[in-house]
């Protein structure tokens, strides 16, 4: 990608509204050419248009009886759980039957970006493709990548995950998820005496770094080939940092892209650590919020989970009468009734679906939409099939159509691992696949869509 | 990792070469194979007639089927899809597509045996690969030892430091343990978050002036105002509403007094009332130690026991801690607790606390015919849950409504009151707590300044000149990296600190605080460092150097002063022995306990399998005690210097009364472990039948005697069996009303000769254990899905060990396992010697696990020589 740095001067005070208040305004359209030259989060020319990825993780699974469809092609008949998302029907694609090698009944999350055995004891915890996504297009934006969750932290060392980001030593990347937070890291100028504090503090760090380079080398020279292997990494660990660090210090001082503070209403109800979220509320903001970190360039890359592995963490709607958590209702044993809410409970997180893939294609850019330049995943670890295995996952690719994603409705890849589903996003990205991609779990790509 | 070392050629070298010999005769090696070409055992008389019959022709030279040729399969596992290939080759096997249909099937035993042979080949090159044998690399501190030589380094409250270091990434394991080189990765966000956690725990060690403390009181007054209502919802709170009757608490115009808390809800605190319940995160803005002042008193009238309060706070999340004391008769009584506040803004649990009396229970009590009322209803309740799931008929259902609407109707009538004095209970004779008011304030100091800040500061607060920074990491820097240090090594934290008050200008303490953060990220303290330059012989490791080896071997941190100063005299090597015994006996050596045994017996892991509800018997006492037993158990056989056969079989077990009641051995009271003899009618000893590892290898629901056989053969015996293959099947649910023991399900399973052939060797060691439930609790019919009772299905615990010996009983089975203590003693010290090491050990190191082996053998198979031998051995000394 032609990547030429353009501080562009505003021309015309120039505002994104968010939250759902007035998005389909003829205004928006005009002003919106492209997300990056409205503002200077982005670094892109003006005749092109990023490319972005999602990937979104609903844990434990779906009820797959009320959402595959029986028919493939275009013109499946649409099943209650696909149904919010009909009107949508060209711009995305249900795959189903694929699987994961290593998700077992709980506990598939690590696995789902990783493609590695990783809850097992002395396997190697590597990195998640959302990270190497990033690490190929991330400096092109104030940030690499966003990692999302219904959690806060990463949950490490506990029975269940909060991310579903690793970076590629194994370390798992902590989940924000206070919207009004994320909103104020992407968007909210920072003062005169935070970026002092910032730059004061990354002259120190590199001081310190300087510092432990200088010891690092003297030893280098006394040690023996291995042990010089190991401490290479330690050398490579400071100079990525650094790296890093002169990434963020660049971005520092240019100003963040200027958008109209989102509605958040009352801040209770909107951390999911405590009791009372309003779920329907939260989730939309994160969306909302999702939408304008992609429309004004200030990232590509964004791993989401909204919904946790084993505790679901989002309540499942217990206040719209609900009384099952989601774990509960995976594990139906044919219940009627916990049948009944597994559906009803799949709609409703599919209407927030419907209405995530909505906004984006609100958003005009050029002569598509945010939808069309951004490949959406939904995806789980959990089977479609009674309880949750690692196979017939629901999976579900939506968006980009700009970038060549061609949407066939319902197709069925039987046994395919879904890390070719995210080696087919790395195609339409146009980046090229790393070296031992998911662990070897990727084979190949999902032709019908490219 | 860019610097894998190739190879030593070991595997099937090169099939091709070895192929071609085999068909030409294996006389002389032929040109080419000249490095060696040591074919592996087992390859002619296993593999080579296998891969013939059954591979060669569609896989050879000649067709090369779907473009695999088996004879050019590589053998170098480093290289990618190397070994990928190999591990699907015997998948396939293993899921019956190779040979393929139409192609005569392969005798399934020669089918087993090169699956099995290639499998250990593969496993001995994984090691290989992970430099078993090798020269011990240098390697990393992992969390626990970072977290440890902190606090040892530092002289700080290990409370503070431990949540600190939980922001540190995750340490990868190998082998089995977290302490490994080949897992022990560093990269950019290893620095990243060493920099971010030194810089806390530098502000920890180096202080200003005192923390900003917070501070609440709870008068009560909420409560002054608004006594217990006198009328209360009848039950399940329909619109009437009737008398309260009896009342738990009165409030009093000073004070409130109870004569009985709030039910718990939990057994194990059954015995006790809660007083109060409120939220403290506004005191609570951050980890450390807070002082309750409860000002109460307890008009005790006949009581004789002492009165208590239990504090507890964030009960059932990461953050949850809880403390006993006994009621001051001043009025006011004080403690402390250490307790966990918001950690970057992501608060861990529910900053609630709970004060908790030992009251006297059901003093207030239901009304009988109310109660009796109420638990028809809610016994109604269950019933009806039931029949949804089982589907029953509609005109069963209406019934069971009518039934239900019929009782309403009498709860709608009930007048009467809600609750009674007990009137088993002379009411004048119960104790009264009469309570004014608590107020919690911290964080608090134990000493200011802190002893971090003295030990560093050595000259006091008063200096803060250049040479005062030099002097102080003079005296520090050494320690730090356990090791003396050069004065180069000095000046360039010297510098760092002088760039900071300089260019930074940061005042003195947060200039030091830079200087501190700086050695605790460097090279010299994170790492374990043996230089040993081009030098390719191995050589013997200089007194710190082994000094350090042996404290994280034995205490996982670094040396004290004790050890230091033998180093430095040059005395250590000489008596490693007597150093050994002194750190054995040292209360930091349960530091080995926890992260040895923890992670041998999969401790660290239990608590992650939920028991479903039908366990009645399972809640948070045992789960906690069933984590400790197996450390405690380890603690006995180390400490005595028992045999170490005790861990397959034992004529005692270490307990605590939760524990033993779980085992039905009687005579056991109080919460602590100690050691309790056992008979052969407790069906237990030695770690097989310890609940915390039951629990562990069950579902939840079930037992999974797969998963028990497999973790007898690869912990106890060191020989793992092999990966089961892809989509091999899992044992179902009981469908249909049916009501199979897993052990008929799993036959089911085995019917399938492919799955048989490794079934067999699996199989026995796994059922042989299923006299113990999903929990661990001993039983003779299944249990569990839902089956109980007299009806349920008599076990099968009997099987065939694979050298055919049969056992028809658990305790047949462990005198079988006791006669293999020979193979168990060499396993036990293969994984010591790894965790000593912190490398794999490999075949290149038989010799010494022979050695050790023998070691056990001569002393009865006693714990402490083990360890004395390692220490002495040669790998443990040398670099």
């Amino acid at each position: 990608m032609n990547i030429i740095h353009h501080p562009q001067p505003m021309p015309r005070r120039t505002f994104l509204k968010g939250a759902g208040i007035t998005l389909a305004l003829p205004w928006l359209d005009a002003m919106s050419v492209r997300a990056a030259s409205v503002t200077t989060a982005g670094s892109i020319a003006a005749h092109e248009t990023p490319r972005r990825a999602v990937f979104s993780f609903f844990g434990l699974g779906i009820n797959g009886r009320d959402f595959t469809p029986a028919e493939t092609g275009p013109n499946y008949k649409v099943t209650p759980i696909l149904k919010p998302l009909d009107a949508l029907r060209r711009d995305f694609t249900v795959i189903s039957g694929m699987k994961l090698t290593h998700s077992g009944g709980h506990v598939g999350d690590r696995t789902f970006l990783t493609g590695t055995n990783t809850h097992s004891a002395g396997v190697k915890l590597r990195v998640s493709c959302d990270q190497e996504l990033a690490a190929a297009i991330g400096k092109a934006t104030r940030f690499p990548s966003l990692t999302l969750g219904i959690k806060r932290g990463t949950g490490f060392g506990g029975n269940q995950d909060q991310t579903i980001s690793w970076a590629p030593s194994g370390t798992p990347l902590p989940s924000e998820n206070r919207p009004h937070v994320i909103f104020d890291q992407v968007f909210r100028p920072d003062t005169a005496e935070t970026l002092n504090q910032r730059e004061a503090e990354f002259a120190r760090r590199n001081s310190v770094l300087d510092s432990l380079r200088g010891e690092a080398r003297r030893l280098s020279g006394s040690l023996g080939a291995e042990d010089r292997a190991k401490l290479d990494e330690y050398l490579t660990g400071i100079r990525d940092l650094e790296r890093r660090m002169q990434d963020e210090k660049e971005w520092l001082r240019r100003p963040k892209p200027n958008v109209e503070t989102l509605n958040f209403g009352k801040e209770q109800g909107l951390d999911p650590e405590k009791a009372g979220l309003e779920y329907r509320r939260y989730q939309r903001l994160m969306f909302d919020i999702i939408t304008l970190a992609l429309q004004t360039d200030s990232t590509r890359v964004i791993a989401y989970m909204p919904r946790m592995d084993g505790q679901d963490g989002t309540g499942s709607w217990r206040e719209l009468g609900n009384p099952y958590n989601y774990h509960e209702m995976t594990h139906h044993g044919e219940d009627p009734d916990k049948l009944k809410w597994f559906t009803q409970a799949d709609v409703w997180y599919m209407e927030e679906w419907a209405y995530f893939l909505n906004k984006l294609k609100a958003v005009k850019e050029g002569d598509g939409t945010l939808l069309d330049h951004t490949l959406v995943a939904y995806g789980s670890s959990g089977g479609a099939i009674n309880a949750h295995h690692g196979h017939h996952l629901p999976a579900m690719l939506a968006g980009g159509a700009r970038l060549g994603v061609k949407h066939q409705g319902h197709i069925i890849k039987e046994d395919v691992r879904l890390g070719n589903l995210w080696r087919t996003m790395f195609e339409r990205m146009g980046v090229p696949v790393p070296a031992n991609f998911q662990g070897g779990e990727s084979d190949g790509v999902i032709k019908e869509l490219a | 990792m860019s610097t894998r070392p190739r190879l030593p050629v070991r595997f099937v070298q090169c099939i091709s070469s070895l192929l071609t010999l085999g068909t030409a005769a294996l006389a002389a090696p032929a040109p080419g194979t000249a490095d060696g070409a040591k074919i592996p055992r087992g390859f002619r008389e296993i593999a080579q007639p296998f891969i013939e019959k059954s591979c060669l022709e569609c896989h050879g030279e000649k067709k090369a089927k779907a473009g695999f040729r088996i004879d050019l399969l590589g053998s170098d596992l480093t290289v990618p899809k190397v070994a990928e290939q190999w591990k699907e080759l015997i998948d396939r096997i293993n899921a019956g597509e190779m040979p393929p249909e139409g192609k005569p099937r392969p005798d399934v035993k020669q089918a087993a045996a090169f699956v099995g042979w290639v499998s250990g080949q593969l496993r001995e090159l994984e090691l290989a690969a992970k430099n078993a044998g090798g020269r011990i690399p240098m390697r990393r501190l992992n969390r626990d030892e970072y977290a440890n030589t902190v606090r040892d380094l530092l002289k700080l409250d290990e409370k503070i430091v431990r949540p600190l270091t939980e922001e540190m990434p995750g340490d990868g394991k190998a082998e089995g343990f977290d302490r490994l080189g080949v897992a022990l990765f560093f990269d950019q966000t290893q620095i990243e978050r060493s920099l971010d956690v030194a810089a806390k725990i530098a502000a920890k060690a180096i202080v200003t002036q005192p923390p900003k403390t917070e501070r609440m009181i709870t008068h009560f007054e909420i409560l002054r105002k608004k006594p217990p209502a006198e009328m209360v919802e009848v039950f399940p709170a329909f619109e009437h509403k009737i008398p309260r009757g009896a009342k738990d608490r009165i409030v009093r115009p000073d004070f409130i007094e109870h004569i009985q808390g709030y039910p718990t809800y939990k057994k194990e605190t059954a015995a006790w009332g809660v007083i109060d319940h409120f939220a403290i995160g506004k005191v609570v803005t951050q980890d450390g130690y807070y002082r309750f002042r409860i000002k109460a008193k307890v008009d005790n009238r006949a009581r004789r026991e002492p009165n208590k309060f239990r504090l507890q706070y964030g009960m059932a999340s990461p953050i949850q801690a809880e403390s006993e004391v006994t009621l001051d008769p001043s009025g006011t009584t004080e403690t402390r607790m250490f307790l966990r506040g918001p950690v970057n803004g992501e608060v861990k649990g529910p900053q609630v606390f709970d004060l908790l009396w030992n009251h006297t229970e059901n003093a207030v009590i239901r009304e009988p015919k109310y109660a009796a009322l109420v638990s028809k209803w809610t016994g109604l309740r269950g019933r009806m849950e039931q029949a949804a799931v089982r589907r029953v008929s509609q005109a069963e259902m209406d019934a069971l409504k009518q039934e239900r609407a019929g009782l309403e109707k009498e709860l709608n009538a009930w007048t009467g009151v809600a609750n009674i004095y007990n009137p088993a209970m002379d009411l004048e004779k119960l104790p009264r707590l009469q309570i004014e008011s608590i107020e919690i304030e911290g964080p608090i100091e134990k000493e200011w300044p802190p002893a971090s800040h003295k030990a560093l500061f050595f000259a006091g607060d008063k200096r803060s000149d250049a040479a005062y920074v030099r002097e102080i990491f003079t005296r520090f820097l050494p320690r730090a990296y356990r090791r003396p240090v050069t004065k180069v090594e000095i000046d360039e934290i010297v510098a760092v600190v002088s760039e900071a008050q300089g260019k930074g200008k940061l005042p003195f303490p947060e200039a030091m605080r830079v200087g501190l953060q700086r050695v605790l990220c460097a090279p010299g303290f994170l790492f374990l460092e043996e230089p040993s330059g081009a030098n390719p012989q191995r050589r013997a490791l200089n007194e710190y150097e082994l000094a350090s080896r042996l404290s994280y071997f034995l205490w996982s941190t670094m040396p004290d002063e004790q050890l230091f100063s033998v180093a430095v005299a040059g005395k250590l090597r000489a008596n490693l022995a007597a150093q050994v015994a002194r750190m054995l006996a040292d209360p930091k050596s349960s530091q080995f306990v926890e992260n040895f045994a923890g992670q041998w017996l999969s401790v660290r892991d239990y608590g992650s399998i939920q028991p479903a509800a039908d366990y009645r018997d399972y809640d948070k006492p045992l789960e906690r005690a069933s984590k400790q037993e197996p450390l405690a158990f380890f603690t006995e056989v180390l400490a005595k210097n028992l045999p170490v056969t005790s861990f397959l079989d034992s004529d005692f077990l270490v307990l605590n009364e939760r524990l033993a009641k779980h085992y039905g051995v009687e005579g056991v009271s109080g919460p602590e472990f100690r050691r309790v003899a056992i008979t052969p009618e407790h069906h237990r000893g030695g770690v097989l039948g310890m609940a915390g590892l039951m629990t562990f290898l069950a579902d939840g629901t079930r037992t999974l005697p797969m998963r028990r056989g497999s973790w007898v053969l690869r912990e106890l015996f060191n020989d793992p069996p092999n990966n089961p293959p892809p989509n091999a099947g899992e044992i179902q649910p009981n469908t249909g009303g049916k009501s199979l023991t897993v052990r008929e399900r799993l036959e089911l399973h085995r019917r399938d000769e492919i799955c048989a052939s490794c079934h067999f060797k699996l199989d026995p060691f796994g059922l042989a254990l299923e006299n113990y439930d999903a929990i661990g609790h001993w039983r003779e019919r299944f249990n569990g899905e839902g089956i109980r009772g007299p009806s349920a299905p008599v076990l099968d615990v009997s099987g065939k060990f694979p050298d055919g010996k049969k056992f028809a009983t658990l305790e047949e089975y462990k005198a079988g396992l006791m006669v293999q203590k020979d193979k168990f003693a060499r396993a036990l010290s293969t994984k010591l010697l790894t965790y000593a090491l912190g490398r794999p050990v490999g075949f290149t190191d038989h010799e010494v696990v022979d050695s050790l082996t023998a070691t056990l053998k001569k002393n009865e198979y006693r714990f402490q020589p083990l360890i004395h031998a390692i220490v002495a051995s040669e790998p443990f000394n040398t670099k």
